[in-house]
């Protein structure tokens, strides 16, 4: 059975999360920063009268800050039952994976914690890295996303 | 040579390894005392030791390690401490075996039954000691063990408050006196204004109870029973400071109508443990404990008897046979303890180089002479051509030393099925093929034991009972077979069972169970080896003389890996496991192929290489921070840099790597980014630590044809290098 996913970009590579996990997508908004909070979590955002956390995988992932623009993207994400923002550069895609193009984390490089990951798929040349994204905020991250 | 005698010799010559390395791990605890792989090795010796024994037909020593073993299972799971006479009692327990063995290979009993009543003794005191937690440890490493027990009970809220105060108790440690307290009461005792369980109160208030035994054997049926009589009598063990008259005066007002005796038995304990419990024959506790009756205990008893004699009294053989054959079998273990010389292979070694080395200087003297003025039908160059063939045999037979044929160790691997088959009552046919198939001497000796081990589980595990057989329509005997051939410059090891198959269903509840793989991850064959080998998995519900502890399995792949080879599994549920291992030929030439990075030689085994293909800097996709996969047949595996791994001192922009060469552990696969692929060569591996000291990475060196160095990987330490390094690495 096929399963869609919603690929974006950080840094030149494509990242899936699974389409029923994604509320909305919207164009970058200005992020506003707490206090005393480092890190992933970038701040809250205010969409259509709730606030919602936002953060920034590139952290996650230790891959090289980027200053935001208005082209990046925030999608909103339901994880581990709550709903918060992932800033992404684009999104690129929606795609369909087959379990034959699909590739279980077994033999993939430590790069990115194996926990966060389901695996890595392939559409003809290319590849996308599929989240987890039930598992991509540790316990200690959740309280703090809570804390906000 | 017959077949027991090969075993024997063996045997012995394999325990001699076995406890040097146990002396060696102990030693090396002694200095750093935390659970490891010096536990585990350990571990393995005496379990090894203890089925070996028992094979070869050593009962007491096998006995002994078993005991041992327990006291080790409880050390590896961290129930014990490790503390320093606790090593030094491991220490002379090593000595106490080797003593064992060397006795039994002079034909005499291994050891005198006191002996090992004490020893046992000895290791059923520590048996009864609880590990202390973490920081008590640390502050008092070498606490004598004899207060651990006391201390411990003096902090329960039985404390005797009137006697004693708590905090002294444990420097009173000495002062502890154990009563045996016997009390028979009247029947009508309850008439009178007593109660025995008043008496008990009393008595806790200035003793601990250390077992409390009632007799409830003169209890009549429901229906006779006198609610206002007592008909229970109690045996109670209990410790206190206080003298037997404190104790007697508590039974002031009842010990002169009932039958009260008390019995200070101190000496019976040693540092709070029963001694003699521990050391008595099971049958005897038991029937003091009122489990069993006499009856009962010799009727059982009497069922017991020495094989031998069942046989002479069932008229299968006479006395005087018997008596032969026993002296007989005395005599070849003491024989076959001289026959075998056992050389150190580094002089084998040796003398391989120096016949290559002789090998080489004699062609090229040939080469000169050929092209001198002495040359043609001259009577020095038909001396040269002798010397040549000479040598080159001389070149066969050295390496000839080292080559086995596998019989005798297929041989043992039969009687091992045949005796495991037996004691669980299984029929059993077993077939060998292969048996001339040579193999490096040092190649079989590391993996007898990891065979071992597998021929066990085939049998314990793999094999049904005659009645299981006969409802799955299969013939009520089983086939092992043990199958050994060559192919490629890998010699295989098959070992197969007609049995029930592994149940998957079973090993993946374990697995998840134990956290080796996430619920809804299916087990299969790319995984089932993975989880079946690690260290501590074993879905047998009992622990026995053949399996169930999970040591097995790991041993078994961990010395394959080691030895530079591989292993599969291959099951089908109701027909049957087959486990193949290819090895090298031999340990000391290894294939490899060459490969130049930043103009360095490396050597790649050869059995560790999946492929290799041109790079193509498009086909490779970002990872993460700073690190790559790329796609080969059909699956993304990771780009291993050797550069970073290995540290090494140079730019990006000196680089040309053109060539990738794909590598499968049999754990993980990934590429390595190389700038030239050479020729595959077979090579002697030189080990860098004789000479210098060993590298992470790299399993040693070699001299190539040009008089260069080349590094031989070792794509294991490697692979796990790739894995523990940070993350946040280079960023691209």
């Amino acid at each position: 059975m096929a399963t869609q996913y919603v690929v974006f970009s950080l840094n030149n590579q494509s990242y899936g999360i699974e389409i029923f996990k994604i509320k909305e997508v919207f164009s970058y908004r200005r992020i506003t920063p707490l206090p005393h909070v480092k890190g992933f979590v970038k701040g809250i955002i205010n969409l259509r009268g709730v606030i919602l956390p936002v953060f920034d995988l590139r952290e996650k992932f230790h891959l090289p800050p980027a200053a935001y623009t208005p082209f990046h993207v925030i999608i909103v994400v339901e994880i581990a039952g709550r709903v918060m923002g992932v800033i992404a550069d684009e999104i690129s895609d929606v795609m369909e994976i087959l379990p034959d193009d699909f590739q279980t984390t077994g033999n993939l490089p430590p790069g990115i914690s194996r926990e966060f990951l389901r695996g890595v798929g392939r559409q003809d040349d290319n590849m996308v890295i599929l989240l987890d994204v039930d598992r991509l905020l540790s316990v200690e991250e959740l309280e703090m996303v809570d804390a906000t | 040579m017959s077949e027991m005698d090969e075993t024997l010799q063996i045997f012995f010559a394999e325990t001699d390894d076995l406890l040097r390395s146990a002396e060696e791990s102990l030693l090396r605890l002694e200095s750093a005392p935390k659970p490891g792989p010096d536990v585990e090795e350990i571990f393995r010796a005496v379990h090894t030791l203890k089925s070996g024994s028992a094979m070869v037909g050593f009962p007491v020593i096998s006995d002994y390690a078993h005991v041992l073993e327990n006291l080790l299972e409880r050390l590896r799971s961290g129930k014990l401490a490790i503390s320093k006479p606790l090593i030094s009692f491991l220490l002379s327990d090593v000595d106490f075996l080797r003593q064992m063995v060397d006795r039994g290979g002079q034909g005499k009993l291994e050891a005198e039954p006191d002996i090992i009543k004490s020893k046992k003794a000895q290791l059923n005191r520590f048996l009864g000691m609880e590990a202390i937690p973490g920081d008590e440890a640390k502050a008092q490493p070498a606490a004598p063990p004899k207060k651990k027990a006391p201390e411990k009970k003096a902090a329960e809220p039985s404390a005797p408050a009137a006697a004693i105060p708590a905090a002294a108790a444990g420097d009173l440690a000495g002062h502890w006196k154990f009563y045996q307290i016997d009390m028979k009461f009247r029947e009508d005792l309850f008439r009178s204004g007593q109660d025995p369980i008043l008496l008990i109160l009393g008595l806790s208030e200035m003793v601990e109870l250390v077992d409390v035994m009632p007799d409830i054997s003169h209890l009549p049926p429901l229906g006779d029973m006198d609610p206002f009589s007592l008909y229970i009598s109690w045996r109670l063990t209990v410790k206190s400071s206080a003298s037997l008259e404190e104790i007697e005066d508590v039974f002031m007002f009842v010990k002169d109508d009932n039958d009260i005796h008390i019995e200070d038995i101190t000496s019976r304990f040693k540092d709070g443990v029963e001694v003699i419990e521990t050391e008595k024959p099971l049958g005897e506790v038991l029937l003091e404990r009122g489990a069993i009756s006499k009856e009962d205990l010799d009727l059982a008893l009497g069922q017991q008897k020495r094989l031998g004699q069942i046989l002479v009294e069932s008229g299968k053989i006479d006395e005087s046979t018997l008596e032969q054959v026993v002296s007989r079998q005395e005599e070849s273990r003491r024989t076959y303890r001289k026959t075998s010389v056992r050389v150190d292979v580094e002089k084998i070694n040796h003398l391989v180089n120096l016949a290559e080395e002789i090998g080489i200087s004699l062609s090229r003297l040939r080469d000169m002479i050929s092209k001198s003025a002495l040359a043609h039908g001259s009577e020095m160059e038909q001396e040269m051509e002798n010397l040549l063939k000479v040598n080159r045999e001389f070149q066969e037979r050295v390496s000839q030393i080292r080559m086995f044929p596998l019989e005798g160790t297929f041989r043992r691997f039969q009687r091992i099925a045949r005796d495991t088959a037996f004691e669980q009552n299984k029929r059993i046919r077993v077939n060998l093929v292969g048996l001339d198939t040579e193999l490096d001497k040092e190649v079989i000796e590391h993996i007898t034991d990891p065979l071992k081990h597998l021929v066990r589980n085939s049998v314990d595990h793999g094999l049904e009972t005659p009645a299981e057989r006969d409802k799955a329509g299969k013939p009520p005997e089983g086939v092992i077979e043990f199958r050994a051939f060559q192919k490629g410059g890998m010699i295989l090891i098959q070992i197969s069972d007609d049995g029930r198959g592994m149940d998957v269903e079973k090993i993946s509840a374990r697995a998840i169970e134990l956290g080796i793989i996430k619920p809804g991850q299916a087990v299969d064959d790319t995984n089932l080896l993975d989880i079946i080998c690690r260290p501590g998995f074993s879905t047998a519900e009992q622990v026995s003389a053949i399996s169930g502890r999970g040591v097995g399995m790991d041993v078994v792949r961990t010395e394959v890996e080691r030895l530079g080879g591989t292993m599969t599994i291959d099951t089908v549920r109701g027909q049957g496991t087959t486990f193949t291992l290819s090895l090298p030929l031999t340990f000391a030439l290894l294939e490899a192929l060459h490969i130049k990075v930043c103009d360095r030689s490396f050597l790649v085994p050869l059995w560790g290489v999946a492929g290799t293909e041109k790079y193509i800097p498009a086909q490779a996709r970002f990872f993460g921070a700073g690190q790559r996969v790329y796609s080969f047949r059909g699956e993304y595996v990771p780009l291993v840099d050797l550069v970073t791994v290995f540290g090494m001192d140079v730019h990006d922009q000196d680089r040309q790597s053109e060539t990738l060469v794909f590598v499968n552990t049999s754990r993980q696969r990934f590429g390595m980014l190389v700038d030239q692929v050479l020729d595959p060569h077979q090579v002697v591996v030189k080990s860098l630590e004789s000479n210098f000291k060993s590298v992470k990475g790299l399993s040693g060196a070699t001299i190539m044809g040009d008089g260069s160095v080349a590094l031989v990987m070792d794509l294991f330490a490697l692979e796990e290098m790739f894995y523990q390094q940070p993350s946040r690495s280079k960023v691209q």
